[in-house]
């Protein structure tokens, strides 16, 4: 069988598109602005970031905007432009215990060195459709800020203003009890020309490696992610995690400088969510004291870092960093081939949008085949018949 | 000697508005070429995991860079987004960092008093966007059995 072009539908095609701008456009009142995208849907742009694989959220705003709020779409837009620029270089990787943070928490101790941060979060409010924000003025708006801010000037007038902390990592306390895995203890060398594995520049194959399992993730969609560490963390999968830390905050970006060798840029600051999984690894149950040659029971640590406030996505990518290590692959979320294959929303959202496009001439050679099986069986019917009696 | 990693980093967190009069007289002062316009590109981010301290790709950052030369000396200047100018303006900066000549050493005092007054003023105001988020810091209390 082969593709046969057709033509045709140019006219339409366009109108298409007109159309598609009148049904951002028709409604009454003034066009969303792209700065108030990126101020006030501060969660999508940054989803859009991530899956986009591109830091910038101007550009994520408007991607949201031309997108009518589609997220993948907006993702793809943003890719795409990505995708017209030279890489410049690479970064030196960034330091997030230095990190500037607006939210920290831990599920694994209640007292950690610096403190559990909830910063802006919704984990702890009623699920309920906040009916005012229908008449939000910018009345509203001021009277909040205003009102918010003065109990923080206050505040802060009591207690002067603080330095402000770098945090430890929280699974620093089981690492000096010796009870992680797969530590590496000595600082290791690196060079500014250090191969690192890249999917924009070589396909993955498999098995994959680290590198390639945690940048594949990195720019995964948060729902594919969401339901693979899901299925893994409700039965089908070994992984039981505990969230030993979750930060978000802003890190700099540093540079090698291009021109005057040994000397580092900053670029800028960037915001990033961050999760360290706690997950238990198997070992002799007690131990080496039980006189078996087994290792001890350890903790091992699934590591997920993405552009943004996007705390599902690291969590999950935590978890699946964690299940895809699993020996033998026996559930889909320990497969990293099914796992890393499935997880681009780009590439699930192209290749199932291809199915709108015509297939005529697929579907005409299977509409052949069903009726000609047809017209078989109605043709052996009769001999059926005689061969029964 | 400048410190250019201390520098940039109160250098990118300064507005294209502040830095014109910088730009405008290093232009007045020095010989300018510019040796590669400022152009969008990318950097891509790259992380380290904390346990096995792999280290992998993040994702891209759309940057803005431009390289110059100020009476000879070279200099890099690059900044996340699209800004053109501030990109241009940061490599005349870096050149003058960079230079030697007798004639900057004004300019380049100055650039250093300006940018440790812009350095404390970031830290003030990273201080104050802190005291927002240490509002919310938890107090545990354990839970009496009665």
């Amino acid at each position: 069988m082969a593709y046969v072009a057709v033509t045709g539908g140019r006219e339409a095609i366009k109108e298409a598109e007109k159309l598609l701008k009148y049904y951002r456009c028709h409604a009454e009142g003034l066009p969303i602005e792209v700065g108030q995208i990126m101020q006030q849907m501060r969660l999508a742009v940054d989803k859009i970031m991530g899956e986009g694989s591109l830091y910038d959220p101007l550009l994520a705003a408007l991607a949201l905007k031309q997108a009518e709020g589609d997220a993948i779409e907006a993702s793809f837009l943003v890719r795409a432009f990505r995708s017209t620029l030279p890489r410049t270089m690479y970064s030196l990787p960034i330091d997030t215990t230095g990190m500037e943070i607006i939210r920290r928490v831990s599920a694994t101790f209640k007292e950690i060195p610096g403190g559990q941060y909830l910063g802006p979060t919704r984990d702890y409010t009623k699920r309920l459709l906040n009916m005012e924000l229908l008449e939000e003025s910018d009345e509203h708006i001021r009277d909040f800020m205003d009102t918010f801010m003065t109990e923080c000037i206050e505040h802060s007038e009591c207690d002067e203003l603080q330095e402000v902390p770098s945090f430890p990592r929280v699974i620093d306390l089981l690492r000096s009890e010796g009870l992680i895995a797969g530590v590496c203890s000595v600082e290791p060398e690196r060079h500014e020309h250090d191969e690192v594995d890249d999917i924009t520049r070589t396909a993955m194959s498999f098995p994959a490696s680290r590198a390639v399992r945690l940048q594949s993730m990195a720019r995964g969609e948060t729902g594919a992610l969401l339901a693979f560490a899901y299925s893994s963390a409700r039965g089908y999968g070994d992984v039981h995690p505990t969230i030993g830390e979750l930060r978000v905050g802003d890190v700099p970006v540093m540079i090698p400088h291009p021109l005057h060798a040994g000397e580092e840029i900053c670029i800028g600051r960037v915001r990033v969510s961050e999760a360290e999984i706690v997950v238990r690894e198997d070992g002799g149950d007690e131990g080496r004291n039980s006189g078996t040659d087994k290792e001890p029971a350890k903790f091992g640590i699934g590591y997920g870092l993405c552009f943004g406030h996007n705390e599902d996505k690291v969590i999950g990518m935590g978890i699946l960093d964690r299940s895809m290590k699993s020996h033998g692959a026996a559930t889909p979320a320990e497969d990293e081939e099914f796992v890393l294959y499935h997880i681009d929303g780009i590439e699930s959202s192209g290749f199932i949008s291809h199915f709108k496009l015509p297939h005529y001439v697929d579907f005409q050679a299977e509409l052949q085949r069903i009726r000609s099986i047809h017209e078989r069986d109605r043709e052996a019917e009769p001999k059926r018949e005689e061969v029964k009696q | 000697m400048v410190d250019v990693k201390a520098c940039t980093q109160i250098l990118s967190g300064i507005p294209m508005e502040l830095l014109t009069s910088w730009k405008k007289s290093i232009e007045c002062i020095g010989e300018i070429e510019v040796i590669h316009t400022p152009n969008m590109g990318l950097v891509m981010m790259r992380a380290e995991e904390s346990v096995a301290r792999d280290l992998f790709n993040v994702g891209e950052i759309l940057i803005s860079d431009a390289t110059v030369s100020v009476d000879g000396v070279m200099g890099y200047g690059i900044t996340m987004g699209n800004s053109p100018d501030k990109a241009y303006a940061l490599a005349l900066i870096d050149a003058v960092f960079h230079a030697d000549e007798a004639k900057w050493g004004s300019v380049k005092r100055n650039l250093a008093d300006w940018l440790t007054e812009q350095g404390q003023e970031q830290k003030i105001a990273a201080q104050k966007r802190f005291s927002l988020t240490r509002r919310t810091l938890v107090d545990f209390e354990v839970m009496d059995d009665d």
